[in-house]
């Protein structure tokens, strides 16, 4: 397999002109169902994942709390139903008195506690369990977790259609020590019956990262399957993400950084429990980085919830992974992005206006202002109507959506379908922005999102260059202006980071500090409609970095901002009659696409 | 903008006095506007009582100007993707607002006997109960004196009028000031729904007419004579439900039995030009027994009289029922008194219990708002053998009005130029005349030939001798949603009174999709590319617009005639389709519902008389 994903990569740098390589599928690699715990306890009792593939589908749906009918305006190409491995299936097990689990003591607890209507109460109780590392043996036998797994695997074979819509095998990994969130989103290219020879690796046997991916190795040796390990929510990881130290509290090393980027190629960069790209307080510069910030760890009491810590963000962390690279020799955290949704209603909606909520009791209005995720917990308004991962991908079949994963030819975005391609080069022209089939002078004279430029080819004296095209999402609004995030080492041996307005809508120039400015806010807070027409539908630039150091290494990745529209909370108060001036959120957003980075290693 | 105004002004006032005049006007003065003139909120008793406790009719405006809105069936959230440029909240008169007011206490009603088992049902969530019971008063013409008390209707009608002023924005959005009339002899339907293009304060100097005060319709036309002379106000009323009014509709006979005359003829055109073609209680064009020759006349039929004991058993169609065979008797009862009763235009409306204004497959909110759920829509309403599958999506209707403000939309009303369809917005321009050219139906702005050459939908053509070798021609011009699918067809609906004085229907086929050919007098099917799984189209098919100069085959210049447009939409997805997928059940292991179904668009008639 990494053989076949390392000749995809040569094949894609040596492509003959005229062909588009790479077509663009859209899907979510993290959708919960009623057999996820939280979920089921959570007011998702129907949406199994048999249906969960078929919303992606496009077929509709009783929704399981407000039991509305739901559809997708525009189906999913590819889905990864990702239920927690820890009690996986077991709540469903209990509500429907599994004689199994009712023999036990704890098994018959919670069963009565659901039973009796208390299934937020009876997860709050789990929660505090799992934190403070007591057993929870009674319920996760091997024989209910592998009946239970065995069907998952069996119901994503079934809506596999190659060619048509993927759906990968996967499951959740959910260790959260102290509440500080190092889940994993686990996916492979497998099938059933090679699934079948494991049950998923859980929290319940360690929470540390370094044994996950142990067991991925063994597992990959004996029963010859690909896998990838998906980090998210760095957010709320207390500093643990993207560390300095590993779990044990040794420094990072080399082997460690090899190990990790072998299963841990992308990151999840959005999702509904916020955005993890980066946090005002790091990125003070950064007008736009106070984006659906979201700081709740996952805990069952909650303490003062900590200050955003750069092993907690995106951009930091991959500008640790360049201080790291120069000291241990290997970069750690050289991650392409994605987004996804992290839903546990079955349904995948990451649109403002479609969102459905992240357990299915926040679905309406008034529960989504008024229902805490525990006591002083976030409430729906909090989260985030996001996200989505794109993936550039050969055909819409597992091997090659797996390989485009493996390369990092992939990108997030926070919901709409914003098409986006980036390059890098040395030699691009500037008639190369506004040919008509980028991605074949993309591929013939550079390098994908994902990839990486070397000094050995460059010819001295030229600077990196970026080769970009945006596209709005059809059914949304247009674009406001693409950004290129930079990241370097400085010679100090510290990494810095600069954001540049590279493409903009409606002729704004940039004023004497360099700074684009702002798009006005022309969104209907009562319809949510833009009053006016607002940017434009598609940007595209080549742009040349203005402050190349050959000797430095860094990294690009490009944002790309729709102009603002209504936020799901904005929807809802509207709905339920609420004064907008007195709520504490954002009225409006700016949605938004994360590609990949492009890493430049620097002169060595 | 205001010299249009003013001309129109001028017009209506002559509107008023004579029949319907067409306005000879450019073809920039009238624009499509889209609108509802049938919505309940729960001010309506049956409204209330089946669940809508919440959307009020400040939320209906609100919902049809664009905004979210809590939907009153499982608390989600609603909105339209298109808003609608007007709106008619229209109330049932009959105990308006009463078990609103029970539930928040009011003494006095309470303490009636009725009052006091509304209020404990209510408490229960059995306030189905309470509306059967409130059916059967209506049926036998019965009241409670303490529902219908000045005290209890005046301030709640003046809620509603002033909430209407409130939402009324002049050239955006408007609100008409109307309610429902809601007269049920014996579970035969003969609602109207009454509206005023007036502000508050004059509508505040009445209380709506129900049929408490007379469940005849000549008794209300009678008040609207007296009403307007008063106020110096216009009324319109909008007759509805012709399919289950069990042959009172367009009866050849009034209120007592006795044959129909000039004056009531006279006096019925004066309040009702236009009727209520489609709606959510089914499709009132006509029925498969009635126009046995027309393969799409069995559309979204709905047969259930309302009555306390809905169960399934209700009298055959009659000729009185619908509106083709209405139009046809207004042809005969012309030839015989000298004017035509039953001369109207046609629009569409929701009828919408639920405050939410939503007439498509994929958006319909319900008739009752527990119709949001499908497991509830599949269910049977209470006492009855009908489901909220038997309803219909449907309608909307369609105005070619100067500018959106209530007088221009009134003035459309009256004239007739306004049209129906069944949930998407094709816009639809027709033009009767005897002297276009096939090129003319080619051209970028139809309707400035149209107006130029001939008289928009809903008018009169000039006289012909039979001399003259002229025959009616249709200018028409229909372009699809464009949020929708595409177009199959355009039909031409003709009826007319032969020399032995028998009514006669003939449907045309006059322009479609693609390169199919009319075999043995039959256009062939345009097929069916809905998804069986997800309800989406696989794949696009019909047009995006047809356009044709079509001229009356079988023309006799002695023959009374109308004709009228329907445009029949590609087939697509039915709402209980998306429920049945939506709940797991295969759409085409049944046969109750129909899986596909072919919206469409009625333009209003336009009449040749001898």
């Amino acid at each position: 397999m990494r053989l076949l994903s390392f000749s995809v990569l040569v094949s894609l740098a040596t492509v003959a002109s005229g062909q588009e390589q790479t077509q663009l599928l859209w899907g979510d690699t993290h959708l919960h169902t009623n057999i996820s715990p939280d979920a089921f306890m959570m007011g998702n009792k129907t949406l199994d994942p048999d249906s969960a593939y078929r919303f992606a589908k496009g077929v509709p749906m009783v929704h399981p709390y407000h039991k509305s009918r739901v559809q997708l305006t525009q189906p999913l190409d590819f889905l990864v139903v990702a239920d927690h491995a820890e009690l996986m299936g077991v709540p469903k097990l209990m509500a429907e008195g599994d004689k199994r689990l009712f023999k036990t003591p704890l098994g018959r607890e919670m069963g009565e506690m659901i039973k009796a209507g208390k299934g937020m109460e009876a997860f709050g109780k789990l929660v505090g369990m799992i934190n403070r590392g007591e057993s929870i043996e009674d319920l996760s036998t091997y024989e209910i977790r592998s009946s239970v797994w065995n069907e998952q695997v069996k119901i994503a074979d079934r809506h596999n259609e190659p060619g048509k819509f993927t759906s990968f095998i996967g499951w959740e990994w959910s260790s959260i020590p102290d509440g500080s969130n190092l889940h994993r989103v686990v996916m492979t290219p497998g099938n059933a019956q090679q699934a079948s020879q494991f049950v998923p690796y859980s929290a319940d046997e360690s929470s540390k990262p370094k044994d996950l991916w142990q067991w991925l190795d063994d597992t990959s040796i004996e029963t010859g399957l690909e896998f990838l390990a998906i980090p998210h929510n760095s957010n709320i990881s207390a500093g643990a993400m993207f560390p300095l130290a590993d779990s044990d509290g040794q420094p990072i090393t080399s082997a460690y950084a090899k190990t990790r980027m072998r299963w841990e190629p992308v990151a999840e960069i959005t999702q509904i429990k916020g955005d993890s790209e980066t946090a005002p307080n790091l990125s003070p510069n950064d007008e736009f980085a106070d984006f659906e910030t979201y700081s709740f760890l996952i805990k069952e009491h909650r303490a003062q919830d900590p200050e955003p810590d750069a092993g907690s963000y995106v951009r930091t962390g991959l500008m640790r992974g360049l201080e790291l690279e120069s000291s241990v020799g290997v970069n750690p955290y050289q991650m392409g992005l994605i987004g996804s949704t992290d839903s546990h209603t079955g349904l995948s909606t990451s649109v403002e206006t479609n969102f459905s909520g992240k357990q299915a009791i926040l679905s309406t209005p008034q529960n989504n202002f008024e229902t805490s995720m525990g006591a002083g917990g976030p409430k729906g308004v909090n989260m985030s109507a996001s996200g989505m991962a794109a993936v550039w991908a050969k055909e819409n079949t597992r091997e090659s959506i797996f390989n485009a994963f493996k390369r990092r030819e992939v990108y997030a975005t926070t919901g709409p379908r914003i098409a986006l391609r980036v390059f890098g080069g040395w030699n691009f022209k500037t008639d190369d922005a506004n040919h008509k089939d980028m991605a074949t002078v993309g591929y013939q004279k550079g390098v994908p999102m994902g990839g990486e430029l070397t000094f050995d080819a460059v010819q001295t004296g030229k600077p990196v260059q970026l080769l970009i095209d945006a596209v709005k999402d059809p059914y949304a609004e247009n674009l406001d202006r693409i950004q290129v995030v930079k990241g370097w080492l400085g010679a100090d041996g510290k990494a810095r980071e600069k954001v540049f307005d590279v493409a903009w809508s409606e002729g704004r120039e940039l004023n004497a500090k360099g700074k684009l400015p702002a798009l006005a806010n022309r969104v209907d807070l009562t319809t949510g409609d833009q009053t006016q027409p607002s940017g434009q539908a598609r940007l595209s630039t080549l742009w040349v970095d203005p402050e190349f150091d050959p000797a430095q290494r860094a990294f690009y990745y490009v944002r790309a901002l729709q102009i603002p529209t209504i936020r799901h909370s904005t929807l809802d108060a509207v709905a339920l009659g609420k004064s907008l001036e007195d709520l504490d959120l954002p009225l409006t957003l700016q949605e938004r696409a994360y590609s990949s980075p492009i890493w430049y290693r620097g002169k060595h | 903008m205001k010299l249009f105004s003013h001309s129109s002004l001028t017009l209506l006032a002559a509107a008023c006095i004579t029949l319907p005049t067409p306005v000879s006007a450019s073809s920039e003065s009238t624009q499509l506007l889209w609108g509802d003139t049938h919505l309940h909120s729960n001010i309506s008793p049956d409204a209330f009582l089946f669940g809508n406790r919440t959307v009020s009719p400040d939320d209906a405006y609100r919902f049809a100007k664009g905004m979210p809105v809590v939907n009153a069936g499982n608390g989600g959230r609603s909105q339209l993707r298109r808003p609608l440029d007007f709106l008619v909240v229209a109330d049932h008169a009959e105990m308006m607002g009463v078990p609103l007011r029970i539930t928040q206490g009011n003494k006095a009603l309470i303490d009636t006997e009725f009052g006091g088992d509304m209020y404990e049902l209510i408490k229960s969530g059995e306030g189905q109960k309470a509306f059967l019971k409130f059916l059967g008063f209506l049926n036998r013409g019965e009241s409670v004196p303490e529902f219908e008390a000045a005290e209890i209707r005046q301030p709640i009608w003046n809620i509603l009028t002033e909430t209407a002023d409130r939402h009324n924005e002049p050239h955006k959005f408007t609100a008409l000031i109307g309610w429902e009339w809601s007269s049920l002899p014996n579970g035969g339907n003969l609602h109207r729904v009454v509206f005023t293009d007036e502000s508050a304060d004059v509508a505040k100097k009445f209380i709506p007419y129900s049929s408490n005060d007379s469940n005849r319709p000549e008794s209300l036309w009678n008040w609207l004579d007296e009403t307007s002379l008063e106020l110096n106000a216009r009324f319109l009323a909008i007759p509805h439900n012709s399919n289950i009014s069990d042959g009172r509709m367009f009866a050849m006979e009034d209120s007592d039995g006795k044959p129909l005359t000039a004056a009531y003829s006279n006096q019925r055109m004066k309040w009702e030009p236009i009727a209520e073609a489609t709606q959510i209680k089914g499709d009132s064009e006509t029925i498969g027994e009635l126009s046995p020759d027309d393969e799409f006349a069995d559309f979204e039929s709905y047969q259930h009289l309302i009555k306390p004991v809905m169960d399934g058993t209700n009298p055959k169609p009659t000729e009185a029922d619908y509106i083709r065979s209405g139009l046809m008797n207004g042809l005969e009862a012309e030839s015989k008194i000298g004017v035509n009763p039953f001369k109207f235009g046609l629009i569409g409306s929701t009828d919408a219990h639920t405050g939410l204004a939503t007439a498509e497959e994929d958006n319909f909110a319900g008739k009752f708002p527990f119709g949001v759920m499908p497991q509830e829509s599949q269910g049977q309403l209470a006492g009855s053998a009908i489901t909220g599958w038997d309803m219909s999506a449907s309608g909307l209707a369609a105005v070619w009005a100067t500018e959106n403000t209530r007088e221009s939309i009134m003035d459309a009303f009256k004239r007739r130029e306004v049209y129906s369809t069944t949930g998407p917005r094709m816009s639809l321009r027709v033009f009767g005349g005897y002297d276009f050219s096939a090129t003319d139906a080619q051209v970028r702005n139809v309707a400035a030939i149209g107006y130029q050459k001939g008289v928009p939908m809903g008018s009169d053509l000039a006289p012909l001798t039979v001399s003259e070798s002229k025959a009616p021609q249709l200018l028409i011009k229909a372009n699809k949603d464009p949020e929708g699918a595409g177009l199959d067809r355009v039909q031409v609906v003709k009826g007319w009174l032969d020399a032995d004085g028998n009514t006669k229907e003939q449907v045309f086929d006059v322009s479609w999709a693609g390169d199919r050919v009319i075999a043995n007098g039959k256009l062939a099917s345009i097929g069916d590319t809905v998804n069986r799984k997800t309800g989406k189209l696989d794949s696009d098919l019909g047009s995006a617009e047809l356009a044709v100069v079509w001229t009356d085959p079988s023309f006799d210049a002695e023959q009374r005639s109308f004709y009228y447009v329907r445009v029949l939409q590609v087939p697509t997805a039915r709402h209980s389709t998306l429920d049945m997928l939506a709940l797991g059940l295969d759409p085409e292991a049944q046969n109750k519902y129909p899986v596909t179904i072919q919206e469409r668009a009625y333009s209003s008639p336009i009449w040749y008389t001898p």
